[in-house]
């Protein structure tokens, strides 16, 4: 566990009176895939947020390659959060020029071919597209990115099987090398083949965190293993 | 990267603040076209529209320019967009000062463009409307063709300076409201919130800017051509009535608060807010 390229120590977060994270501790390495389950309203989001420095006033402490969230870490991380954070005047090829402007590691040609792949107009108004093509034209801003580690934030809630599929396969085709990835999601049977390692989160605390190939040696499936940790939650 | 950040401000709000400026543009065009196209002395019809139009404007470009870099503000750092713009990897500071100096800038030609419409309207109604006002006026702008070109400039650059200032704290102190509005405590409501919580914030800062320009006796005249530094009251008070002069102890009185406030607007957006 020598170079951690993610450490969260003990981190606490409330809002007025609701705990939402309640001393939250994990590591994650660079290549790994790690699935971060838990059902709605569990504190995956809170979590993410602190990470990627959108909610800056919680309690413990983050690294990311060592450092706390700021310019350097916000350069290592691609994130993608669950809502439509373009704003409605762009363009696909705006917010390419955009994000270009922005990230050194952010590879045009890669999000050009992306564009042409996923069958998107490159000229048209983000807001006048369909809520599946706005989700592929973040998924491809994210996935253009040449970065460490990328946190996914529910990529799969609310589309169809075949449209999952087809993020799942852009998501791990277009990884950058040796990079790591955070997926946030409770549609777990999705993701399970190709998570290293599993992060459930219960009431504000981390419940399991365990490598994947611990839970197949257990004769268990992740799901399983959600279902026994959530049984009494719903 | 703050160019960077500056340049996206720019066009973000650009977008909107640049379809403005085409129609002042335009109703420029028409008013002036009419004038000069006109037969005869009676004064036509797209002349007398059009500078009532400008004038309309120009009046409201204020207000518009304020709803405009209110908006944009609130989208783009509290509104979902925040999730892009906080992610960059720029300092939040920079994100803010970016916007505070786009915005203030906005201010500052509209201003200009208050003027280029008032000088359009003396072209236009000349002396059989605006009669003894008018000479008033042309006795004034005479007036600069006597002054010293060196004068007239650092008198233009101070004065710009001056307006920048002022805007920039009348800026700052919009976003600092809108920031505030945008804590727990209001976030429900929080474009309500702005509105309400604007009036006391700005009455309390314009108070104190006052109370302590009031013992703070600093400033610049231009007095025959000449940069004349004033710091008694009595000497300020009688100048202030025939020359073109700076407060500067005002205006410094100003750039601390407004930086005060600005510190204190950073603080709440980096350490208070958690976006929706």
């Amino acid at each position: 566990m020598g170079n951690a390229l993610l450490q969260v120590k003990n981190l606490k977060k409330s809002y007025g009176d609701h705990q939402v994270l309640n001393g939250i501790n994990f590591k994650i390495n660079p290549g790994m895939i790690v699935g971060l389950l838990g059902p709605n309203g569990c504190g995956k989001t809170s979590m993410i947020k602190s990470i990627v420095g959108l909610i800056n006033d919680y309690e413990g402490e983050i690294l990311i390659e060592g450092e706390h969230p700021g310019v350097e870490s916000k350069k290592a991380i691609a994130y993608l959060p669950e809502k439509n954070y373009l704003p409605a005047w762009m363009t696909p090829k705006s917010a390419i020029k955009y994000m270009a402007d922005f990230y050194e590691n952010f590879n045009k040609e890669k999000a050009y071919s992306m564009l042409k792949a996923f069958d998107l107009p490159e000229n048209q108004k983000i807001k006048t597209m369909s809520k599946g093509m706005q989700e592929k034209v973040q998924l491809l801003l994210v996935m253009s990115r040449e970065a460490k580690l990328y946190i996914l934030d529910e990529p799969l809630g609310g589309v169809d099987p075949v449209a999952r599929d087809f993020i799942m396969e852009t998501i791990m085709k277009n990884r950058f090398e040796n990079s790591s990835i955070l997926l946030s999601t409770h549609l777990i049977y999705d993701i399970e083949g190709i998570l290293d390692r599993v992060l459930m989160i219960k009431g504000g605390e981390l419940e399991v965190d365990t490598d994947v190939k611990n839970v197949i040696d257990h004769n268990m499936t992740v799901e399983d293993l959600f279902k026994e940790v959530f049984r009494n939650v719903f | 990267m703050f160019s960077k950040v500056l340049k996206h401000d720019f066009i973000s709000t650009g977008r909107i603040m640049g379809v403005i400026y085409l129609i002042v543009a335009g109703i420029t065009a028409v008013t002036l076209g009419s004038h000069y196209l006109k037969k005869g002395e009676e004064m036509a019809v797209g002349e007398a529209l059009g500078v009532a139009a400008l004038l309309l404007v120009s009046m409201c470009m204020f207000i518009l320019t304020a709803v405009v870099v209110l908006t944009d503000f609130h989208k783009s750092l509290y509104g979902e967009r925040g999730y892009l713009t906080f992610t960059l990897p720029v300092k939040s500071w920079k994100i803010l000062l970016s916007k505070v100096l786009v915005s203030t800038i906005w201010f500052v030609i509209a201003l200009a463009a208050l003027f280029g419409s008032m000088w359009v309207t003396v072209v236009v109604l000349k002396e059989e409307v605006l009669g003894e006002n008018y000479d008033t006026i042309m006795g004034l702008i005479s007036q600069f063709s006597t002054v010293k070109i060196s004068s007239f400039v650092a008198s233009v650059v101070a004065k710009i300076i001056v307006f920048f200032v002022e805007f920039a704290f009348f800026t700052v102190t919009i976003f600092f409201t809108s920031t505030l509005a945008n804590t727990r405590l209001f976030q429900k409501r929080s474009v309500l919130w702005t509105i309400v919580l604007f009036i006391p914030i700005a009455v309390v800062t314009v108070k104190l800017a006052e109370f302590i320009n009031e013992r703070l006796v600093f400033s610049i005249f231009f007095v025959d051509d000449k940069i004349k530094l004033v710091t008694d009251n009595f000497e300020y008070q009688s100048l202030l009535l025939n020359n073109n002069g700076i407060d500067i102890g005002e205006l410094f009185v100003y750039f601390i608060l407004g930086a005060g406030i600005f510190v204190a607007t950073h603080y709440i957006m980096s350490k208070k807010i958690n976006i929706k």
